[in-house]
């Protein structure tokens, strides 16, 4: 169960990503980064979780490479978007900041 | 914009290959029998790196390893359950304890549920302990080592004590694979000689049969999960008896010899049904012989970066051991191993 949810994360996550910046579905800049490291957070923790031997680390690399596809697109979304668009943009900063900040101390433990 | 992203993203494929999980393969160097690397060639299948292995019989020892000769040394996780009862076997013909009697009479268990389990229910997972503590900052200590490639067990003799008070035994008398309750006994024996687990197994167990390269919360080389991620050494004080032995596979092969002539058999012999057509000794575990009409005796261990078997089959006079450095199960290839000596 637990494997199938990683594995899910990993690939599911970044397709969904995908979609959303291809359609354009994100706020702002700051939406595009939280995506990314939500990603990355995603990969790792398959990567640390997943029994790789009952499952073939090719599932991983698909991960990897749509997130990596994520990554590009986002440079094509990003002059279309503002950095932030929220009527409090001082708290909206700061509540990313704090997701960021857990998103980055997770990948160091997984890493 | 767009460059700096086709950039990041190159960057984020090679960083995710360089980290991707990948599958191991057994080192290329050779040592030992011939016959027995051949069988490593045609049967093991899984992920490996080092690997060791031994065919043991009342009168022979064959090694073969890769990366490994009979001196290397590996984790070699719960089976370290099967050293401490033989460790108990040898308690109860000194006369020290009784198989029938409380932990409580031996620990500082004061009130706690835990006291009144036996020996014998402790040795075959029958307490009702759960297999580790369900203490919220043990469990959240837990999660993060399995995430971050650490230790889980990192607690002293005292710390044991107290998840073991703090822990329920609902569903006493049913078997239910305890680490807690393994380490729980180990302490205990170890109380009543007025020694550490380390110093009373070394004394008992280790040093009668020459297991020099033997120990108790000692530190292995570096083992690897399934995936190839480098994992943390297991190194554990209170919980080595269920699990913090480093040993190598001559060593193993000692005490399986010792066992195949007699010395301690009695740890082996079942007292209990333990589900799906096992049933349990003193922590060894005997169950049908895939492929023969013999049964065996065994027990199997596992950390974060390690895997091992050892098997008997008492009535053929054969016992085998397989050590391997990466945390993919060796039973299989174990059991297909003691299935085809004759």
């Amino acid at each position: 169960m637990r494997t199938a949810f990683a594995l899910v994360l990993a690939i599911g996550y970044p397709l969904l990503a995908l979609w959303q910046i291809h359609r354009r579905k994100l706020r702002d800049r700051l939406d595009l980064v939280l995506i990314v490291a939500a990603g990355i957070l995603f990969l790792f923790f398959a990567r640390a979780t997943v029994d790789w031997q009952a499952f073939p680390p090719w599932l991983w690399l698909i991960g990897l490479v749509l997130l990596a596809v994520d990554v590009g697109l986002a440079g094509w979304a990003w002059p279309d978007l503002h950095w932030t668009d929220a009527r409090r943009p001082g708290r909206r900063a700061t509540s990313v900041t704090i997701q960021l900040a857990i998103a980055a101390t997770l990948i160091a433990v997984l890493l | 914009m767009k460059l700096i992203a086709v950039l990041l993203a190159i960057a984020v494929t090679a960083g995710g290959w360089l980290v991707r999980p990948r599958s191991l393969d057994l080192e290329a160097a050779r040592t030992g029998d011939d016959k027995l690397q051949a069988f490593i060639d045609k049967n093991y299948e899984g992920p490996g790196h080092r690997l060791a292995v031994a065919v043991i019989g009342d009168n022979s020892m064959v090694f073969a390893g890769r990366g490994a000769n009979e001196h290397g040394r590996f984790e070699i996780g719960s089976i370290s359950k099967a050293l401490t009862g033989l460790l108990l076997a040898d308690s109860v013909r000194r006369g020290e304890v009784k198989l029938d009697q409380q932990v409580g009479s031996l620990l500082p268990l004061e009130g706690a549920d835990v006291a009144s389990a036996s020996l014998e229910e402790l040795a075959t997972h029958t307490s009702g302990l759960p297999n580790t503590s369900h203490q919220p900052l043990v469990v959240a200590r837990s999660l993060l080592a399995s995430w971050s490639a650490g230790n889980p067990y990192p607690y002293d003799v005292k710390q044991v004590i107290d998840q073991a008070k703090a822990a329920g035994t609902g569903g006493r008398g049913k078997p239910a694979y305890s680490n807690l309750g393994a380490a729980l006994l180990g302490q205990a024996l170890a109380h009543k000689a007025g020694k550490s687990y380390s110093e009373l197994l070394s004394e008992r167990v280790l040093q009668p049969l020459q297991m020099n390269e033997t120990q108790v919360n000692a530190t292995a080389p570096v083992g690897y999960s399934s995936g190839g991620r480098k994992e943390a050494p297991w190194a554990q004080d209170g919980y080595g008896p269920a699990g913090g032995v480093v040993s190598t596979s001559g060593d193993m092969a000692l005490m399986l010899q010792s066992l195949l002539r007699g010395t301690g058999v009695e740890a082996l012999a079942a007292r209990k049904d333990f589900g799906d057509g096992d049933r349990i000794g003193l922590f060894w575990l005997t169950s049908p012989l895939t492929g023969t009409d013999h049964s065996m005796v065994w027990h199997n261990g596992g950390t974060g970066g390690y895997r091992s078997f050892v098997g008997l089959d008492l009535e053929r006079k054969r016992a085998v051991v397989v050590l391997s450095d990466v945390a993919a199960s060796v039973d299989d290839f174990g059991t297909k191993l003691l299935a085809e000596q004759s």
